[in-house]
């Protein structure tokens, strides 16, 4: 990186550096460039996904194979992805049982029962505060790091059309405390199998199991709940808001709201990590069903 | 006795480079020590601003390696002396002479800010606060006003949206920052420092006054774009955005984006105390 070098100081102002021009020693690109990475490869991995409108849940054919085209349900899974499933033709997640996809759409065109659900946690996690954090250093360069020169002298920051959109942030807030609920049902009912240790069907009821998928599931609803809580719109939801804990006037007893601001204050000192472990929990999970779905893994059933 | 380059800025408005001087590093030494060495042993005319050397008053800003940082904070041991190290003076601001620059812009921008405006004691006369409500604000009053945060903003560092508090403040948009090349008159933004002193006075328990209006067409909040550049560089590591910048742009948006929020103050009314006082006697600071 070349440095400042000497300062231009005509009429007293330091002139604008050029992009990437720092005095600074350190390799101040590695972050910008990781999370780049980090981002594209769970973008690119997540529409491919999406299209894939396949694969979202485990299933066997009646030789007790594992077959996507097969039309019993080998495992108590959904990917995150697909939930809520709105619709399939045949899965037993499904709300609506059929197929929505239009008639008249080309067979190339991306239509999947994921492309209805993902716009909500997707702009949940644009419109973050981190994330913003994240993609205006790594993939917008405004500024690439902390003192380094930027690439465009323009700037209308989020005063205007369309960035002042990342204002509605708070609302799919609220959508992502509906889509932890759905997940936390996805979870529980990950531990209630149609199947015994051993595979073999319960001619249609079901048993208390716990999988490997199981506990993936679990743990990324974990994630999922601590990156939620500590957001910065739920944070000033849930007791920020408020000058006063204590009004009206009684100091020895705090209202709910503190405790609750406290809660969430928890899970926000650390937004960037619970930020990157559940956006890496959410695309494992679904990786990890497609792969048992493939049959290129195998589930390892624990209980 | 190990000894070290140091490339120091020297120069005024007129002009200038960095030139180099050498010094002698001993254990526990500090950057202004250094620099104090070669005010002694090379340039007794080098000029920079400094006080407390304790981290304490804000005076000896300036960027090390190319990042905003104290001199008096900054030890040697913590900086590779292999090959020169850079010291210039805080590039956001004019300079005045080699290290000191003028921050007078900061202190026109605190003008803009009301003070605190204490609600109606209780009756006993006093008022209280619990200690929880006290420890959140406290942070904030840790700042020493070093303005770190004001340099390495890029806002007002690489956007040079400097502009006239004054004709901020007046709502006209004549100012013009000192030597900009822009052609319009710059913007103002506020910067992170003074983001964190509205938020004292916003989520202040006893505090009545109403700085959003403020904050948003004047301090222009909607410019920042959180990259917390301001956060990483804070000597006094006070998590400016966190626990300043973001809880504000969300009672902006509470207060001029929300349309339910505003629905709800429709129907239900304002509950606060914000607004219905505001006859009250200034306390000052």
């Amino acid at each position: 990186m070349s440095q400042a070098g000497t300062l231009d100081q005509t009429g007293g102002r330091q002139s604008q550096d050029g992009f990437g021009v720092t005095a600074r020693r350190d390799a101040w690109w590695v972050g910008p460039a990781f999370t780049a990475i980090g981002l594209s490869a769970f973008l690119i991995y997540g529409t491919w996904a999406a299209w894939q409108s396949s694969h979202f849940e485990i299933r066997k054919n009646v030789a007790g194979k594992v077959d996507w085209k097969g039309t019993q349900e080998a495992a108590p899974y959904l990917s995150p992805f697909y939930s809520p499933l709105i619709y399939d033709p045949q899965s037993h997640h499904a709300i609506i049982k059929g197929d929505l996809r239009p008639s008249w759409l080309p067979g190339w065109f991306p239509f999947s029962a994921a492309f209805l659900i993902l716009a909500f946690p997707g702009l949940f996690r644009f419109t973050c505060y981190y994330y913003r954090k994240a993609y205006y250093r790594a993939m917008w360069a405004d500024p690439p790091a902390c003192a380094v020169g930027e690439p465009r002298k323009s700037y209308w920051g989020e005063n205007r059309w369309p960035l002042i959109l990342q204002n509605s942030h708070r609302y799919f807030m609220y959508f992502a405390v509906l889509f932890l609920v759905i997940l936390g049902w996805d979870a529980l009912k990950a531990f209630w199998w149609p199947t015994d240790r051993a595979g073999n069907f319960l001619d249609g009821g079901h048993q208390l199991g716990i999988g490997l998928g199981t506990l993936i599931m679990v743990a990324n609803v974990c994630l999922l709940a601590g990156f939620t809580f500590g957001c910065n719109s739920f944070r000033h939801l849930v007791g920020g808001r408020l000058d006063c804990f204590s009004c009206p006037n009684n100091i020895a007893k705090l209202r709910p709201s503190y405790k609750l601001w406290r809660f969430s204050t928890l899970f926000n000192e650390n937004h960037m990590q619970w930020a990157w472990l559940s956006l890496f929990s959410v695309g494992f999970t679904d990786v990890y069903i497609r792969m048992c779905a493939l049959g290129i893994w195998t589930d390892l059933r624990i209980l | 006795m190990p000894q070290a380059t140091f490339k120091v800025y020297r120069g005024d408005r007129s002009g200038g480079e960095f030139k180099d001087y050498s010094a002698d590093i001993s254990e526990g030494m500090v950057v202004l020590d250094a620099i104090h060495q070669i005010q002694a042993t090379q340039a007794p005319d080098l000029a920079c601003r400094w006080n407390c050397k304790a981290g304490k008053c804000g005076s000896c800003s300036a960027e090390i390696n190319g990042k905003p940082r104290l001199m008096c904070m900054t030890r040697m041991e913590t900086i590779p002396i292999d090959q020169p190290v850079t010291i210039q003076p805080v590039k956001t601001f004019p300079l005045i002479k080699d290290l000191v620059t003028d921050v007078s812009w900061n202190y026109k921008i605190n003008k803009m800010i009301p003070p605190f405006r204490p609600k109606p004691p209780e009756a006993d006369g006093t008022w209280r606060m619990a200690q929880e409500e006290v420890d959140r604000v406290q942070e904030f009053r840790k700042c020493i006003e070093c303005f770190l945060c004001q340099d390495v903003c890029h806002i007002l560092r690489d956007h040079h949206m400097l502009g006239d508090p004054e004709a901020a403040a007046a709502g006209t948009a004549t100012g013009t920052a000192p030597g900009a090349e822009t052609e319009a008159p710059p913007e103002t933004f506020g910067g992170p420092r003074f983001m964190i002193r509205v938020a004292s006075l916003e989520m202040h328990p006893l505090d009545t006054d109403d700085r959003l209006p403020l904050l948003k067409d004047k301090l222009n909040i909607g410019l920042c774009n959180i990259t917390k550049c301001c956060t990483e560089v804070c000597p006094e590591h006070i998590k400016i955005t966190d626990n300043g910048i973001i809880p504000l742009k969300e009672r902006v948006v509470d207060e001029f984006y929300d349309p339910v929020m505003w629905l709800w103050r429709k129907i239900f009314g304002r509950k606060d105390e914000r607004k219905t006082l505001q006859q009250l006697p200034v306390v000052a600071k």
